[in-house]
């Protein structure tokens, strides 16, 4: 996979696999996930970042901007049981490990390179220690 | 407005002038230039029965909107597509739900202004400082509202939904959607377009405003209405930013056009489905509410409406400059209601738009319209071509011989659905699948909702079909495509029901979705009631279901050669 074809949910996947399956992750507060994406797509462009970005769109329709593709996959991420949120309040949740392992794919090297930086600017945002 | 927009938005200007072109020759007596429509002169207001919502006045400004042929058409095109062949009594069309759109709007306008009028004519004076009569300013915003839910669905064609899917992938409609999107800063699609594209037209605005000369001698005209408004309501926004609420009611998670169709699909279908409307609009109210604008659509937006909201600098707990706005807004005691609107929503899509046989026939009627794209476009046919032809389309179309192909692999199409010779269901899974390879379904459905990959996945497993179709059926045809076609063979994904502006639905501060975990039990239902299937004519089941295993195992990776049988027998069960 090369920045030019990777999409919105490749990107995901990457980044969830980067994060490690053990992550808890923000499910019902989507607001650190679309903030991320919209920081992600305004940064000044670093080598390896994705081509979606340039053209990923935000829904400005409340306090923060939201990208309903974001929204979507997320929520497709859970139902699918791709992702388990098991806790009562569904706040947060965390990849399923068998789903994981297929995951595992191959990535060009600068591909690589921007979703290390990518992980490092999610883990503190999107995290629950 | 229209002009201001033209050279940032030229798709949508495009669109605009084709649209103009479209209604003057097509309807020369309503929108040409010698124009003979409305011949007799008109009254103030008429009565209007609906079997929902009961006696309704419309003005005189509606009825000429009700009465010209953009509107007429909407009789007939059903609202639910061809789920009649499934709930016998679901004939209801768009023209009802679209007079059904203008009640509703205005009752929760009226709502408003029973209970706030004294912070409405405070925002009208903040909307525009030199008005002296709130109440004529109040009165116009209704009927602004109003309008703009008459004309919110103009745009669409044959079977509703049906042909949308269809003709959104026509390319200046398909960029003239996100041109719109950006115009709007909110997401829009194709068939927002159109009526939006139709409702800026200079042929409807210089129809209404020859209307107006119409009035029989003794009756006043009321007020009038800004047209650039009225368009801006049918995409959710508002000329100005204190008057979002008003665009929410025509497009939002709780806008008037849901409170109608609920009921009124649920009630043409004959199921049991109600929300408690008293109580919603007991308590509607509106709430201020600051409207992030970080990429500056919104003050372009704004601005060529020509109005200038002060737009804030970004705070340090708020990092996006900002406009003040009010928006729609249910307090803690509307909270049953919103949860009866949630599951009246789930429970349409689980009985009447997802359910199999409605999934095949519109399956089914969708390829013979793709077809037809094909041979127009093969008769030279342009984007505007078609898209003026879609405006022309409506359910009648399946009774003449424009959709008599001369295509010997989907002659019989029109025949089968017009006489419900329907596709059956060979298999269909859910992603709660149990069985031991069920993380290869998790992975699998995950794939196919990235939107960039659902078509090609869908093309790789209608393939992996025919390979299989063509080894069983050598005589078919050797041409994949025509196997397909003419076992009535496809992989079908629905659109997933969507609640993605529920986080904005403020309760008292707090996000519906922080009071009670909606979203996680809108996922829950689709992840045990939202499936993936495949279709095939009933001659050819044994045949397609042996080619589904073999594409289960192609593309999803599942080794089980018993699979597609497990999750027959699970489903049985």
């Amino acid at each position: 996979m090369t920045p030019q074809d990777m999409t919105l949910g490749d990107f995901v996947q990457q980044l969830l696999v980067q994060l490690g399956g053990d992550a808890e992750l923000h499910f019902k507060d989507e607001r650190p996930w679309h903030e991320l994406f919209y920081k992600l797509k305004t940064d000044p462009d670093a080598p390896g970042k994705p081509t979606f970005f340039e053209t990923l769109f935000f829904d400005w329709n409340g306090a923060y901007p939201k990208c309903l593709e974001l929204s979507e996959y997320l929520h497709a991420l859970h139902w699918t049981g791709c992702m388990a949120a098991a806790n009562p309040g569904y706040d947060l949740f965390k990849l399923n490990p068998e789903v994981e392992a297929l995951w595992h794919g191959e990535v060009s090297v600068e591909l690589q390179q921007f979703m290390l930086v990518a992980a490092d600017i999610a883990r503190p945002r999107l995290t629950v220690v | 407005m229209a002009a201001n927009f033209s050279k940032k938005f030229p798709r949508v200007a495009e669109v605009t002038a084709l649209l103009d072109a479209f209604f003057s020759n097509e309807y020369p007596d309503f929108f040409g230039s010698s124009p003979l429509h409305p011949i007799a002169q008109l009254k103030r207001s008429k009565v209007i029965h609906d079997n929902l919502w009961g006696t309704n006045d419309f003005n005189w400004r509606e009825l000429a909107v009700i009465d010209s042929p953009i509107f007429q058409r909407l009789r007939n095109i059903h609202q639910t597509g061809l789920a009649y062949f499934v709930y016998p009594c679901a004939h209801h069309t768009r023209f009802e739900h679209s007079l059904g759109v203008c009640i509703m709007a205005s009752r929760v306008f009226d709502a408003f202004e029973r209970q706030h009028r004294t912070r409405f004519q405070t925002i009208a004076k903040t909307v525009d400082p030199k008005i002296k009569d709130p109440s004529e300013t109040l009165a116009q915003w209704r009927a602004e509202l109003r309008l703009a839910a008459l004309l919110h669905d103009t745009g669409h064609s044959l079977h509703s939904h049906t042909s949308e899917i269809v003709y959104s992938q026509i390319p200046l409609l398909a960029e003239a959607a996100k041109e719109l999107s950006r115009m709007a800063g909110t997401s829009k699609g194709v068939g927002e377009v159109l009526s939006f594209c139709i409702s800026c037209t200079n042929a409807m605005r210089n129809f209404l405003a020859r209307t107006e000369d119409k009035l029989m001698p003794s009756e006043e005209s009321d007020v009038q209405v800004d047209l650039d408004n009225v368009s801006l309501l049918i995409i959710g926004r508002a000329k100005h930013p204190q008057l979002q609420f008003l665009g929410d009611i025509i497009s939002s998670h709780l806008d008037a056009d849901k409170l109608d169709y609920l009921l009124r699909d649920a009630t043409a279908a004959g199921l049991p489905l109600r929300y408690d409307l008293e109580r919603y609009l007991y308590t509607v109210d509106f709430v201020d509410q600051k409207l992030a604008d970080g990429e500056g659509f919104l003050q372009e937006l704004y601005s060529a409406a020509g109005s200038t909201p002060e737009r804030n600098a970004p705070l340090e707990n708020f990092p996006y400059p900002f406009y003040n706005s009010f928006k729609l807004h249910l307090p803690r005691q509307a909270m049953n209601t919103i949860e009866q609107i949630i599951i009246c929503k789930f429970m349409l899509f689980s009985y009447i738009y997802h359910h199999k046989k409605v999934r095949a026939a519109e399956g089914m009627l969708a390829r013979l319209i793709r077809r037809g794209v094909s041979s127009w476009r093969a008769e030279g046919m342009t984007d505007a071509d078609l898209i003026e032809r879609f405006l022309k389309l409506t359910d009648h179309a399946l009774d003449g011989d424009i959709f008599s192909l001369k295509d010997d692999d989907i002659s019989d199409y029109r025949e089968r659905v017009t006489n419900r010779v329907l596709p059956r269901e060979v298999v269909g899974f859910t992603a709660s699948i149990k069985h031991p390879e069920s993380a290869k379904v998790s992975a699998f459905m995950a794939e196919l909702l990235k939107r960039e990959k659902t078509k090609e996945l869908v093309k790789r497993f209608e393939e992996a079909l025919a390979v299989e179709l063509h080894r069983q059926l050598p005589s078919l045809s050797p041409e994949h495509e025509a196997i397909l076609t003419k076992t009535g063979t496809w992989f079908d994904v629905p659109k997933i029901p969507t609640f993605d502006k529920l986080e904005d639905l403020l309760v008292e501060a707090t996000s519906v979705t922080d009071i009670f975990p909606v979203t996680s039990w809108i996922q829950a239902y689709i992840s045990y009631r939202y499936n993936v299937r495949v279709f095939a004519f009933s001659e050819y089941v044994p045949q397609v279901e042996q080619a589904a295993r073999y594409a289960c195992k192609v593309v999803l990776g599942i080794n089980d050669p018993n699979f597609v049988d497990a999750v027959k027998t699970s489903r049985e069960s």
